[in-house]
């Protein structure tokens, strides 16, 4: 492995040079550029071509993400490694669309920052193990809402209820609309669930969504 | 027809004979019948000038002669000294109902016994005997017949007898007699007095009445016009005089209310009212009137006045004390409403307030205490790579390394717990489902988010923050009470509002049982209503038990929501 040509982006100047005494300290890694906001990490990254972007999501002016968006726009082979004391799995989904390779949380990078270093210079991927597991898990469930496959064999009834149900409706305002009752309603709406094999609400409306039922209104 | 008994016949043709022969005889019996000397005249004749001298005595009396030239009602007998028929005629006849033929040579006496006795028999004896004219009325036994008789003296020493049914004349004079009584008592129930004045003579009449009214006994004394100007109240007599002068003068009747003073010097109100009557040439000559004591009824209009006035003048007073009342009342209602609106944007500005610390505090908890805190482990972990170091620093270093990255992760949870900074940086959706993995992932209920609508455009902050809020509200009910293995949560923005629907699937409960009661421990509804409310927004919460709770939060929005994923 070559030796990561390391770039720091962070506005906080003693955790900068944390960072930096952490990297240098490393055989075969140095740091060889740092910026404190975003725009100036831009510039200074996109002349001197870091293997590796190590970047605090939260900077002021331009942000990590739309930095990070920018130089993998500019440079596609630099590598940028988040770095953030955000744990909310919202950062990282937007910094992974931006073109991150990695994500370190701030609180474990004494002792992450440098294996994620070499990860993501080795052309790899790296979450923080606590993040990792959210990712995953958010897909698999994701995948396995709705199956598609099955034919409804919902009566008229049981689809209009579903269909009134994925626009927001209320079982009481169902029930008004259907001239029902709000037991019949819920009646329909469980034997639906049961018949698609969906497990709630959500899944009603991506069934609808997928049979295009929500476009009427 | 018999010529002999016919009154009109022979009083014509006796006119035309007789008159002038008797001329001068009748004179003095026209100034006294009574006193009419016996004429010497042949049988026959003695009976018609009888007759005509009756006719002639009664001239003045226009009834008479028009009763006997119309024959109708007056019959003639005559009777000689011995009370026996001589003469009859056809109305006689008739009257008596018998025939002249039967009746004529017959006694009287035995004719008629029911008359001896009576003051028929009296009269006639005392008019043959005294040789007077005598008048008496008569009647039959069930006094529905009467008949008046004037009996004279004939020179024979008998009596002429005329007689005429007066049953008629009798019943219409009772009739009459009830009439004015009705109408005096009519007066004195009504206390209406009448008068009436002959302007020709000046001659002035009061009904009883109108004596009492003035506190005279019914014709006490003879009213004049200056006695009856006298009661009239000084005030009032000049007013009165030109009153009546005027009604006269415009041919008017009139009517008024004047004061009188009584005998008693009480003071009546009466009213007055009066009209004059017209000869032929349209000149007044008669006034006539009434007066009414109204005193009574003046004092109850007075009163009733008075009584009506002080309701009128309660009622303004009261009305407007209502009006001043219902006043302060609307003042009360605006100044509440004013007060509510104000203790709304209190709690509103409360609530931004307190978000806008939440969303300081949680920035910095991030950028300066988690940076700072960075600094630290770095530090420790420069500390602890370092050559030479004795294993027991290292092991401290090391501990403390772990115990700053613990401070770190629980700072983060205390940050997320104020205030989710994605909220801010990337908006609801995001933030919403960061809440929804974290939640799932520390309570183990599998739980499962939509989002529709947004296309990353961002909502209002305030509806943000609002639904953000509710949402984990919902979660933390459906986690401490729900049961449930499985919960949904739908973020939907839609053209005039956004929504978000949290579902579980848990034991439920009975919303509006709770909505109302608000038992403890899940005043987390109460909470989530004011706080939509105070951006417009409502809650509904439909939970049925054994089949789960689903909360709806709605707020509306201006038509394009400003705002896009920066």
């Amino acid at each position: 492995m070559t030796k990561p040509r390391v770039f720091l982006a962070d506005d906080h100047a003693v955790v900068r040079e944390g960072l930096k005494a952490l990297i240098n300290a490393q055989p075969g890694m140095e740091v060889i550029g740092e910026a404190a906001d975003g725009q100036a990490a831009l510039d200074a990254a996109t002349q001197l071509q870091p293997d590796v972007v190590v970047m605090d999501i939260s900077m002021p002016g331009l942000s990590g993400a739309k930095a990070t968006q920018r130089l993998k726009q500019a440079c596609p082979r630099v590598k940028v490694l988040a770095l953030t004391v955000h744990e909310d799995r919202g950062y990282l989904r937007q910094l992974l669309e931006a073109g991150a390779s990695g994500y370190v949380l701030k609180r474990a990078a004494a002792e992450e920052l440098v294996h994620a270093i070499r990860t993501v210079a080795g052309g790899g991927m790296y979450l923080d193990p606590s993040l990792a597991g959210k990712v995953v898990g958010s897909f698999v469930s994701k995948q396995g809402a709705t199956d598609v496959s099955k034919g409804t064999g919902l009566s008229d009834r049981e689809e209009e209820v579903v269909r009134l149900i994925a626009q927001g409706y209320s079982n009481k305002e169902i029930a008004a609309r259907l001239t029902l009752s709000v037991k019949t309603v819920e009646t329909y709406k469980a034997r639906s669930l049961e018949k698609l094999g969906l497990r709630g609400r959500t899944d009603l409306v991506r069934h609808a969504l997928q049979r295009g039922w929500l476009q009427a209104t | 027809m018999d010529q002999q008994g016919n009154p009109l016949a022979g009083g014509g043709e006796t006119g035309r004979l007789v008159g002038p022969a008797c001329a001068g005889a009748a004179e003095p019996a026209q100034a006294e019948l009574s006193s009419l000397p016996p004429q010497p005249l042949p049988r026959e004749q003695e009976l018609v000038a009888a007759h005509l001298e009756v006719a002639r005595g009664r001239r003045e009396d226009d009834g008479w002669v028009t009763r006997i030239s119309a024959n109708t009602a007056d019959g003639v007998v005559t009777l000689n000294r011995e009370w026996r028929y001589t003469y009859i005629d056809a109305q006689a006849e008739r009257l008596l109902d018998r025939l002249r033929s039967d009746l004529l040579g017959k006694c009287i006496w035995e004719e008629y016994p029911a008359i001896l006795g009576t003051d028929c028999e009296q009269q006639l004896r005392r008019a043959a005997a005294e040789q007077v004219t005598c008048e008496y009325e008569g009647h039959n036994r069930a006094g529905d017949w009467r008949w008046e008789n004037r009996v004279f003296p004939t020179p024979d020493g008998g009596v002429a007898i005329y007689f005429r049914d007066v049953t008629e004349r009798r019943q219409t004079a009772e009739r009459l007699r009830r009439s004015e009584a009705l109408l005096a008592e009519a007066q004195q129930i009504a206390h209406i007095g009448s008068w009436n004045w002959d302007l020709v003579t000046d001659e002035l009449v009061w009904s009883d009445e109108h004596h009492r009214i003035v506190g005279l006994g019914p014709q006490e004394i003879p009213i004049t016009l200056d006695r009856a100007a006298s009661y009239i109240h000084p005030d009032d007599r000049a007013a009165a005089w030109e009153g009546v002068n005027q009604a006269l003068r415009d041919r008017q009747p009139y009517e008024w209310c004047l004061r009188l003073v009584r005998e008693d010097g009480a003071v009546r109100i009466v009213q007055s009212r009066g009209r004059a009557v017209y000869d032929e040439h349209g000149k007044a000559v008669r006034m006539f009137g009434t007066i009414q004591d109204v005193t009574e009824r003046k004092q109850a209009e007075e009163a009733l006045r008075g009584a009506r006035d002080e309701l009128e003048t309660r009622v303004r007073a009261r009305t407007a004390e209502l009006a001043q009342a219902n006043g302060a009342l609307h003042a009360e209602v605006r100044e509440r409403r004013r007060a509510e609106e104000a203790r709304t944007e209190l709690r509103r500005r409360l609530g931004t307030a307190q978000e806008a610390e939440r969303r300081r505090l949680s920035r910095e908890l991030h950028d300066q205490v988690g940076q700072q805190l960075t600094c630290l482990t770095l530090g420790l972990k420069a500390l602890r790579d370092r050559d030479h170091r004795p294993a027991a620093d290292r092991a401290l270093l090391e501990r403390l390394q772990k115990t700053a990255e613990e401070v770190g992760r629980e700072l983060h949870d205390l940050a997320l717990r104020l205030r989710p900074t994605v909220l801010d940086d990337l908006g609801l959706h995001p933030a919403l489902q960061s809440a929804v993995e974290e939640w799932s992932r520390r309570t183990g209920v599998e739980a499962d988010f939509h989002s529709a609508g947004l296309a990353g455009r961002r909502l209002p902050g305030e509806v943000e923050t609002a639904l953000y809020r509710v949402v984990l509200e919902a979660l933390h009910n459906t986690q401490k009470h729900a049961r449930a293995r499985h919960a949904s949560v739908i973020l939907d923005r839609r053209d005039n509002h956004a929504m978000v629907i949290v579902e579980d699937d848990g034991i439920g409960f009975d919303a509006a049982a709770l909505l109302n009661r608000l038992p403890p421990g899940r005043l987390g509804l109460l909470g989530m209503r004011e706080r939509l409310a105070l951006v417009g927004g409502s809650l509904e919460v439909e939970s049925t038990p054994a089949v789960g709770t689903t909360v709806f939060a709605r707020i509306p929005l201006p038509t394009e929501a400003e705002g896009s994923l920066s």
